[in-house]
């Protein structure tokens, strides 16, 4: 079996585990539907305030619930040491980072995707353009790579949920400043470039992780 | 032996008072600032040494990832941890700094903002390494982070840089220390060294000792069992 098969295949079991349980999506989705019903109470902005305020709300809600919904979606392989089971069947680490990481980045990209309506429903801003998508994929690769290496570090620690939050937050900050301004650009109607400096960050960040990451994962899964 | 060690411990304290009595008496007073300046002979050499220590750390983190040297992860964790006091201190100096010069307590400047996010990453370190119930899962994990954070650190700088220039005129204005400034402000810097890494030398001591109790209690339960 080559290597990209094996991905595809540990890919498949992951989205079959989705499909089946809703993990993620049901723990990141409601947390962050809660998080724009309570946003709706707590603040008051005018039209040309969201503007300026909401892409940061926005992307906040999506981190946020981001890690409530990794931390859940990687729990089944924690708990039946399925991830040990496929250390010792001998697949290389990198492929079994790698298929953590793409999973997570489908699952973030959906809940960011499904997270945009109540937004543009609930709370009247509408950040919504093609231009969006690029952003998000390229956010929600950086975040995957990261959070797939730190939450299998939280996981075993003693104090998981909170080690998680301050483990992947200062980490992926970056990634969030650099979505953050990108949106507020796309929202106050400039086209995207691929020269925009803030893509470049996005893109730089991603390539670094996914060079460092790999390696750190193969060699804490010793332990 | 134990007297290299009494003469180690009593330098950085004669240092650091002489180096108070050169900041609050020799050093000249701001023309512009008066003697609020004076704590920027605290805050520069804290702030300097926590990046140094923090870079040390990422570089060791890699040795030992590499090596798993013992020796190299106790000299990391001493290392972060005092790195971690000194950057709280940067941090709290700063903002003391901060509030009669710039009217503020604190600013999202690029150089706060990567020294608040140093110290965030400093505390998962140490926090990491104490949640952990296994000493070396533990190590390994403070090693992965000191490695992430160590790239980080350079990138969190860069974006925040970006995002600054856009708003308005970034904050910290440089203008160039005449030398009655500049020679008690390497004196501070070389007296904070000093003192760092006498408690870097201490509490790696300490730790040493802990692993040798450690290692002697596990002998000892194996002999029982024996």
């Amino acid at each position: 079996m080559n290597l990209m098969s094996t991905l595809l295949l540990l890919l498949k079991k992951d989205l079959v585990l989705e499909w089946r349980t809703k993990e993620f999506i049901t723990a990141s989705l409601v947390f962050g539907m809660l998080i724009v019903v309570v946003l709706n109470f707590g603040i008051r902005l005018t039209n040309d305030q969201w503007a300026t305020a909401g892409p940061g709300i926005l992307w906040v809600c999506f981190i946020l619930s981001g890690i409530i919904g990794v931390g859940r979606a990687f729990q089944n392989d924690f708990d039946n040491d399925a991830l040990i089971g496929i250390d010792l069947l001998g697949v290389n680490r990198d492929i079994i980072f790698l298929s953590k990481t793409f999973s997570c980045l489908i699952f973030v990209f959906t809940m960011e995707l499904v997270l945009v309506i109540p937004f543009i429903a609930l709370l009247g801003f509408n950040p919504f353009s093609v231009s969006l998508l690029a952003v998000m994929g390229l956010f929600s690769l950086g975040f995957s790579i990261v959070s797939t290496l730190f939450v299998f570090v939280a996981n075993q620690t003693k104090s998981k949920d909170v080690i998680m939050y301050i483990l992947i937050l200062p980490v992926v900050l970056p990634i969030l400043i650099a979505s953050v301004e990108l949106t507020r650009e796309l929202v106050s109607g400039y086209e995207l470039s691929f020269t925009n400096h803030w893509i470049v960050i996005l893109a730089g960040f991603n390539l670094v992780y996914l060079v460092i990451c790999p390696w750190l994962f193969g060699i804490i899964l010793d332990e | 032996m134990k007297k290299i060690r009494n003469i180690l411990l009593a330098m950085p304290i004669v240092l650091m008072l002489v180096n108070i009595y050169l900041i609050f008496l020799v050093a000249p007073t701001d023309i512009n600032l008066g003697h609020i300046q004076r704590i920027f002979y605290l805050h520069v050499p804290t702030a300097l040494l926590s990046f140094v220590v923090f870079f040390t750390v990422a570089g060791l983190s890699v040795s030992y990832l590499i090596n798993k040297n013992k020796a190299v992860d106790r000299l990391s964790q001493a290392l972060a941890e005092v790195g971690l006091v000194y950057v709280t201190l940067a941090l709290i100096t700063g903002s003391i700094w901060a509030k009669p010069v710039w009217g503020v307590w604190w600013t999202w400047e690029p150089r706060l903002t990567t020294t608040l996010i140093l110290w965030f990453i400093y505390v998962a370190y140490v926090m990491v390494r104490s949640y952990t119930a296994d000493t070396n899962r533990g190590s390994k994990f403070a090693a992965v982070l000191g490695i992430v954070g160590g790239i980080n650190v350079p990138i969190v700088y860069y974006s925040v840089m970006l995002r600054s220039i856009h708003p308005g005129p970034v904050i910290g204005d440089e203008t160039k220390l005449p030398d009655s400034m500049l020679w008690v402000l390497v004196f501070s810097l070389i007296t904070f060294g000093v003192v760092l890494l006498a408690l870097v030398k201490e509490r790696h001591f300490t730790l040493y000792a802990d692993q040798v109790i450690s290692d002697h209690k596990l002998r000892r339960q194996q002999k029982s069992i024996i």
